[in-house]
């Protein structure tokens, strides 16, 4: 299918669609951006615009300026209104598949969304990853360069300041880890005894198991543990 | 004041509890007052008032007043 824009949205020069997204009014979408097929992006969005770095180059993307290091996003995405997303300084600003980034959402520059997340008017600092299957709650904020781990949870109004662990739950302001997310973990194929099998890996107190875990999830967390440190 | 006393009156004033909840047989998620915010709340007030700090793991094993009451036994709090 084809895509279906409003009249009153603006889509640069630099923006590669695939198929069948639906842009919603006023919508603006500018810069190096690639944006794959199946998305809705609602009104009001902001894409592509430059990082907000004081002495960094500010591009007008809808007047065809195209430095800076892009924004990509994947296919299947639902994005709400009031939505920004800022491009990179040092990678490209990035969006995975199927996730669900409700109104109000900012994605700051060089920040890293994997699969399957859902982020609740959430605001990342620059050079954030969250991990695969992570759900943020209601107005948290993210420190810069913080990361979520893979199936994490964090309740509403949350201040990450620093990486948060897989599959567990945190709140607060610094949020703290309090529970281990076992309905993510129940979710991705884990029995009782495997999230027994997990839990001290969980609570940072423990090695990842070698065997036992579902393929997907033991690829994730070991990508999770494998991590180096930031390179920004 | 002994340990349990003073615990429990840091639970009933961390999590807002009523006089007539058995706070000494409490365990997390039995009332919905102690969730996984309240939990947090808990877990603050009782490191302020015995001048302690959970790790992780024992944040998230602290599951009932009596396992709390270990805790800080364990940290060499008295009564």
């Amino acid at each position: 299918m084809t895509n279906r824009i409003h009249a009153t949205a603006v889509i640069g020069e630099g923006v590669e669609l695939g198929d069948d997204n639906v842009i919603g009014p006023y919508a603006v979408i500018v810069g190096k951006t690639r944006i794959g097929s199946g998305n809705w992006i609602g009104p009001h969005v902001s894409i592509g615009t430059p990082a907000e770095d004081r002495t960094g180059p500010h591009p007008a993307g809808w007047d065809g300026e195209l430095e800076g290091f892009g924004v990509e996003i994947g296919d299947g995405n639902k994005i709400r209104e009031y939505f920004t997303m800022h491009q990179g300084t040092w990678r490209t600003t990035r969006v995975g598949d199927g996730n669900y980034l409700l109104s109000r959402t900012h994605l700051g520059h060089d920040c890293v969304v994997d699969d399957s997340v859902t982020l609740a008017s959430v605001q990342l600092g620059g050079h954030c990853h969250i991990w695969s299957h992570a759900n943020i709650g209601m107005g948290t904020v993210v420190h810069q360069k913080a990361e979520v781990g893979p199936g994490a949870m964090v309740g509403m109004g949350g201040a990450v300041r620093k990486d948060i662990g897989p599959f567990t739950i945190s709140v607060g302001n610094p949020a703290r880890v309090s529970g281990i997310n076992v309905v993510g973990l129940s979710r991705r194929g884990c029995d009782e005894a495997t999230i027994a099998a997990l839990e001290p890996f969980l609570k940072g107190v423990g090695e990842l198991p070698a065997s036992g875990l579902p393929e997907d999830l033991a690829t994730l967390l070991k990508a999770w543990a494998d991590r180096g440190p930031a390179d920004h | 004041m002994a340990l349990n006393d003073k615990l429990r009156d840091v639970f009933v004033e961390a999590l807002g509890l009523d006089a007539s909840v058995d706070v000494e047989n409490l365990k997390y998620r039995e009332i919905e007052e102690w969730d996984s915010v309240g939990h947090m709340a808990l877990v603050a007030a009782i490191e302020d008032e015995f001048d302690v700090e959970f790790a992780t793991d024992q944040v998230i094993d602290m599951s009932s007043f009596k396992v709390a009451v270990d805790m800080l036994e364990g940290f060499g709090v008295k009564a």
